[in-house]
């Protein structure tokens, strides 16, 4: 496991296409925290709550292209001939995956922290709260990327799903949270203390809102949309669990396919 | 004999598609094994099989005295070295950083060794080169290279000459009889080239639909291929004595049928079979070409 672990971040060291991503993912938040400045913005909670999507764009990208080349160039026939084991190389690749994820927070958190914390402001005990928490998601975002990347040959493929895959989620993320965060009453008429409201007929109440709440829990991008439009709104400690739930399944799936797979 | 590989009735199925069919064959240690078969026949399925890409949906396969499921054979892989089809390089890095890698991959602390096989395979001097601007026959040396890093005892190169130019070719039948006779590296060499393969192996191993139809030294082959004329007479005990008396190499098929080894002045054999009271009823020269002798042993356009 050390030793392909010690081979796949080498490589990542030597990766343009890494570093260039890294680069890309600092200057957005850096865009970010200028505009901030621009607009006298003296809360820097949103640029925090914000990373888990360019992080997760990134890592899709990353993720597909850095296993696909194993697959195209044939690399990993060298892992197995020399005995390595498949599920260990699976491993050791989510692992990988992981690292670079982490590797990508702190590129975005390097402006957040050396310009926005002494410009913007600091960040308020909510916002620390979701960075925990999305540190986690990225961790279930990148076992799906491995999952994908290890089971679909396919460099080019393996790259359009997990991009695919990326945007949708958020999309299906997003509506998730439009539905969960629908008022229970609306106004009708009247102004100020006048006002008359009625049940909202989109807001969701019994076993349909708990079912929309856990499905948006349970999906990564829906948890990173949820930290944008809900903060840290409870039960934030939960999503960890779900992620990790999450995570475990992706990677045990697969392991399996992988464990199974002919590889040419 | 002390063999390095040893399959026994394998069977590898794609669905409803055989691609082997119950394969056996045998590879001695210290052999350069020529496996030859036409496209399509099995040989790099067998040859994934060998390197655990894939798992064969019957049968057994032992490398090292070592069955394939045994946990040990993680061990006895480490003892090989394969190239399958493609060179398997990352074409964005150059060579050393490939041997390197590969060096990382197999947990070997030092890179002190990798010039000298940069040197072996004859790619010392490609420096900041990357693989991807290499050109076929380099990169097949570099796949070699690769898969000679943990210095293995046994070679498997899968069809290493296709798509090569004859100066290609022969650099890289020159590094497989170095590795060999200079190393002590079992090879494995698949190809359907016979007559490239047969200024190498010393054992060959033909294959046809799935199976190995034929598996024989190539001392063996030499003398199925030898030039020969086939002699029937009406008593071959007669011949028998006339063909020692002057020396010369024979068979003696049957009671009335013979073949002669070599070159034969025919005048004079049936002048001696004629003093000795012994008729020549017919006589045919025999000249079979490595080719021919392979399409006749898997049996030609039948099995196209």
């Amino acid at each position: 496991m050390i030793r392909l672990l010690t081979a796949n971040l080498t490589r990542i060291k030597k990766s343009k296409l890494f570093w260039s991503l890294c680069g890309i993912v600092a200057l957005f938040a850096f865009i970010m925290i200028i505009y901030m400045i621009a607009d006298s913005i003296k809360i820097i909670d949103n640029a925090i709550t914000l990373f888990v999507i360019p992080i997760e764009i990134a890592a899709a990208i990353f993720i597909s292209i850095f296993f696909g080349t194993e697959y195209s160039d044939g690399a990993i026939r060298n892992k197995l001939v020399v005995g390595h084991r498949r599920h260990i190389i699976y491993l050791a690749n989510f692992i990988t995956s992981v690292i670079c994820s982490g590797v990508f927070v702190l590129s975005y958190m390097l402006p957040v922290v050396l310009l926005g914390f002494s410009c913007v402001g600091l960040p308020s005990t909510g916002a620390i709260k979701i960075l925990a928490v999305g540190l986690v998601t990225l961790i279930a975002f990148g076992a799906l990327f491995t999952m994908v990347s290890m089971i679909y040959a396919n460099k080019a493929g393996a790259t359009v799903i997990n991009l695919v895959l990326a945007f949708m989620l958020l999309i299906v993320g997003y509506v998730l949270c439009s539905y969960l965060m629908q008022p229970e009453l609306i106004p009708v008429h009247g102004i100020g203390n006048e006002l008359e409201y009625i049940a909202n007929p989109r807001y969701l109440s019994g076993a349909k809102r708990t079912f929309v709440q856990m499905l948006n829990d349970l999906l990564p991008a829906g948890q990173a949309v949820r930290f944008i439009y809900m903060g840290d709104a409870e039960p934030l400690w939960s999503l960890p669990l779900y992620s990790i739930g999450v995570g475990v399944a992706f990677t045990t799936i697969g392991a399996v396919v992988f464990d199974k797979k002919d590889i040419k | 004999m002390e063999y390095v590989l040893q399959t026994n009735a394998v069977k590898k199925e794609y669905g409803r598609y055989k691609a082997l069919n119950g394969l056996t064959m045998n590879v001695p240690k210290g052999s350069i094994y020529g496996f030859v078969g036409k496209n399509g026949s099995g040989k790099t399925t067998l040859i994934r099989l060998v390197c655990g890409l894939q798992r064969p949906t019957d049968g057994e396969i032992e490398i090292y005295g070592i069955g394939y499921k045994d946990k040990a054979a993680i061990n006895a892989r480490r003892r090989m070295g394969a190239v399958v089809e493609t060179p398997s390089v990352y074409l964005e890095m150059t060579a050393e950083d490939n041997l390197k890698e590969q060096c990382r991959i197999l947990g070997i602390p030092s890179f002190d060794g990798i010039a000298d096989i940069l040197q072996l395979v004859g790619l010392g001097d490609t420096g900041k080169k990357k693989a991807k601007n290499f050109s076929l026959g380099m990169r097949q040396r570099l796949g070699i290279a690769v898969a000679l890093i943990g210095d293995p005892d046994f070679l498997i190169l899968d069809e290493p000459i296709n798509g090569l130019d004859p100066q290609g070719i022969v650099e890289i039948r020159e590094l497989i009889l170095e590795l060999n006779k200079e190393h002590g590296i079992t090879v494995l060499v698949s190809s359907h080239i016979l007559d490239e393969l047969s200024k190498i192996a010393t054992h060959f191993g033909f294959i046809d639909g799935g199976k190995i139809v034929k598996e024989m030294s190539a001392t063996e082959l030499e003398s199925a291929c030898r030039k020969r004329v086939a002699i029937t007479v009406n008593d071959t005990k007669i011949l028998s004595r006339v063909l020692d008396e002057s020396n010369v190499e024979y068979s003696i098929k049957s009671d009335t049928e013979a073949e002669i080894f070599g070159e034969t002045d025919v005048t004079e054999l049936t002048l001696k079979l004629h003093d000795n009271g012994c008729n020549v009823q017919k006589m045919r020269e025999r000249n079979e070409s490595l080719e021919a002798f392979y399409i006749n042993l898997v049996g030609g356009k039948s099995n196209d």
